[in-house]
């Protein structure tokens, strides 16, 4: 038991940690390829030793420590985002379960949480403290704001968040993931049966990985880096990584809540293998959550920054309400349309 | 195993505890009541009240942490020491919470307990115990639990009673049964309660803004 | 020793410190940091008494605490911002402007 876990946990760390890597090259290529530009190609065949050339340089370089910052916070504020990250991919279902030797495994670290959503939404709410602790125990002024900015910004959002979420519970009556997906499966995908709350969760899954347009919390040309203007080498690097993470975290959750997670339509209908099937399972799922993540890049490179005020407002009166009205549309739904 | 993580938790809780009450520096004050929030919730955990230590972490970390954390950013500067009062009511109130902590041990630990439970011919009948010397299974204790209900079976006679309290259902179920049956009434006063305080807050802190401000104000809004 | 106990223990230890932190600090934002301790702690010992009771109603009792402890976070740290931004301190005991 431990050591199926164990298990587990390497492989999905190794996996995303990679992925996290070539997501940086992927996002300079993306980015490259919307500004008609070429891109990073020097570094190896394609530039595709390019990352490994990144993290060298980062762990090379000289870790500078502000003499005006708390020394321990400091420090720590990247490990909690960095974990925050990570914790959430513990309860990802990312395949049905594989029959290997008559013995059933699943496919998610954890499985069968029970309180599944409600640890996605403590998780995030964690995640704040990553952000808000770098930019106060810096002790500079653009850290601060930074750091102001974001705890601000993620209560708010989190409130869209949980208020989307709550509709897909509403629908799938559970709190366990392996659990929507099934309710997904026999009752067909969430993104159908709830678009407004996967239009709100969408959005503010923007702002609570600090991605643009809701990049804020760091906006360069206002506050030179913001949360991270102080960091340097590897405690850099860890916030870096973090947002990478939370991105692939983020575009998995959205998965498995509104597109089905590893469910294929029509697909168990062909009569094929089963095993054959859970490995397409797991392809499928790579796949949604590569589309979300191009999707993440494809806005960053295409949309300007929110104003400060216009990120309030747009959070606390519109999408607010949209969530409110939200539930009272799916409580209808659910009771007049899905019986 | 349960005792060795309760005391890990525990430590984390009161370690954290301690120093939010004496540390001069009031970040790390703020700080260290994240971990004693992380505590308490592994000690839900393991109190099998799982649902709650979830919320635990959403309300307190999240929400009333972060409010606290915004509190000292905007009323103090980085490294804020923060200077005791005088020696004489030091004492004092050392006292007191000595006190307050025999008062507290002296009622946990005199008091008799009692609960309801089913007896093998299935009649309901009070039993009485005293905290100290509980007999009642713990069933947070998941990693003992096999020799807790074993070492139990004799006495109570009816196994599938304690095993209904173990399962892995959690107690999300019974509480949200629980809130919309019997504790409806104050379930909806309590979220009056917190849309009040919402615009009170809001009404408090809000800063009255000058004929200038205002102006400016609507000039920028788009 | 039984859990319980182990658990009442905690709690009292968490309590007794809430409020020693209540009685020495004079900063109000910490004071607060205390009663939340002090909430904290009441709310273990209804936790590890509903598990020992087998009752779930203690645990609803938790959720009605933390709702208040969250509005009354909210409410107080407004006020202490307001305080704040009209005496410039949060010592409590440069707060005396009733004592003449």
């Amino acid at each position: 038991m431990v050591v199926e876990a164990l298990i587990k946990i390497v492989i999905v760390l190794l996996t995303v940690l990679t992925a996290v890597s070539y997501l940086v090259l992927l996002e300079r290529w993306i980015s490259a390829w919307l500004q008609d530009r070429i891109g990073p190609n020097r570094t190896g065949p394609l530039g595709l030793f390019q990352p490994l050339a990144d993290v060298l340089k980062l762990l090379l370089k000289e870790d500078i420590e502000p003499s005006q910052s708390e020394k321990w916070i400091h420090w720590l504020a990247p490990v909690i985002s960095i974990t925050v990250a990570f914790s959430v991919l513990a309860i990802i279902p990312f395949g049905s379960a594989i029959i290997l030797s008559g013995k059933s495994y699943s496919l998610a670290i954890a499985s069968n949480v029970n309180i599944g959503v409600l640890y996605i939404i403590a998780l995030t709410s964690v995640g704040v403290y990553g952000i808000t602790l770098a930019g106060w125990s810096s002790g500079s002024k653009y850290s601060l704001l930074g750091g102001l900015r974001s705890s601000a910004q993620m209560i708010s959002y989190e409130l869209t968040l949980g208020l989307g979420l709550v509709s897909v519970v509403m629908l799938c009556g559970t709190l366990d993931l392996g659990g929507i997906i099934q309710s997904q499966i026999a009752g067909g995908w969430n993104i159908i049966r709830a678009p407004l709350g996967f239009m709100l969760f969408l959005i503010s899954s923007f702002a609570e990985t600090n991605r643009q347009p809701f990049d804020l919390p760091e906006a360069e040309p206002e506050l030179v880096g913001g949360y991270h203007t102080e960091y340097s080498s590897m405690k850099f690097a860890l916030f870096f990584l973090a947002e990478y993470a939370n991105m692939i975290t983020a575009s998995a959750v959205m998965s498995v809540l509104f597109l089905g997670g590893w469910h294929v339509p029509f697909l168990n209908t062909l009569g094929m293998d089963p095993s054959l099937l859970a490995v397409l399972g797991i392809l499928a799922f790579g796949l949604k959550i590569f589309a979300f993540i191009f999707f993440f890049m494809w806005v960053r490179w295409s949309i300007p920054r929110f104003r400060y005020d216009q990120l309030m407002n747009l959070g606390w009166k519109v999408l607010l309400p949209l969530g409110i009205i939200n539930i009272v549309i799916t409580a209808l739904e659910k009771t007049y349309l899905l019986h | 195993m349960f005792d060795i993580i309760f005391y890990i938790f525990g430590a984390i809780t009161v370690g954290g505890a301690l120093v939010t009450a004496f540390a001069r520096n009031i970040v790390y004050a703020a700080f260290s009541l994240l971990f004693t929030f992380f505590g308490i919730a592994g000690l839900y955990i393991m109190a099998n009240a799982d649902f709650l230590a979830v919320t635990q972490l959403l309300v307190y970390v999240g929400g009333i942490l972060i409010l606290l954390i915004f509190g000292v950013m905007l009323t103090s500067r980085i490294g804020t020491v923060d200077i005791r009062v005088g020696t004489g009511s030091r004492w004092v109130a050392g006292i007191m919470a000595l006190g307050l902590f025999a008062i507290l041990c002296a009622a946990f630990f005199g008091t008799a307990a009692t609960h309801t439970e089913k007896s093998a011919d299935g009649k309901s009948q009070v039993v009485t115990s005293w905290a100290t010397h509980a007999t009642r299974p713990w069933s947070g204790s998941k990693w003992n639990q096999d020799a807790t209900t074993e070492a139990l079976k004799p006495k109570y006679g009816a196994p599938d009673e304690v095993k209904s309290n173990e399962g892995s259902s959690g107690t999300s179920v019974e509480i949200g049964t629980l809130f919309l049956t019997d504790y409806l009434l104050p379930f909806e006063v309590i979220s009056v309660l917190i849309l009040v305080s919402l615009l009170g807050a809001t009404m408090i802190a809000r800063k009255e803004p000058t004929k200038e401000e205002e102006a400016i104000a609507e000039s920028v809004s788009v | 020793m039984s859990s319980l106990s182990n658990y009442l223990i905690v709690s009292a230890i968490l309590f007794m410190i809430g409020a020693s932190g209540v009685m020495f600090r004079k900063n109000v934002i910490v004071i607060f940091m205390c009663v939340e301790l002090m909430l904290n702690a009441v709310n273990l010992t209804l936790i590890a008494f509903s598990q020992f009771m087998g009752d779930q109603s203690g645990q609803i009792l938790v959720f009605f605490v933390m709702t208040v402890a969250a509005a009354e976070a909210a409410v107080g740290l407004a006020i202490v911002i307001s305080v704040y931004r009209n005496k410039e301190t949060v010592e409590i005991d440069k707060l005396n402007l009733l004592k003449g």
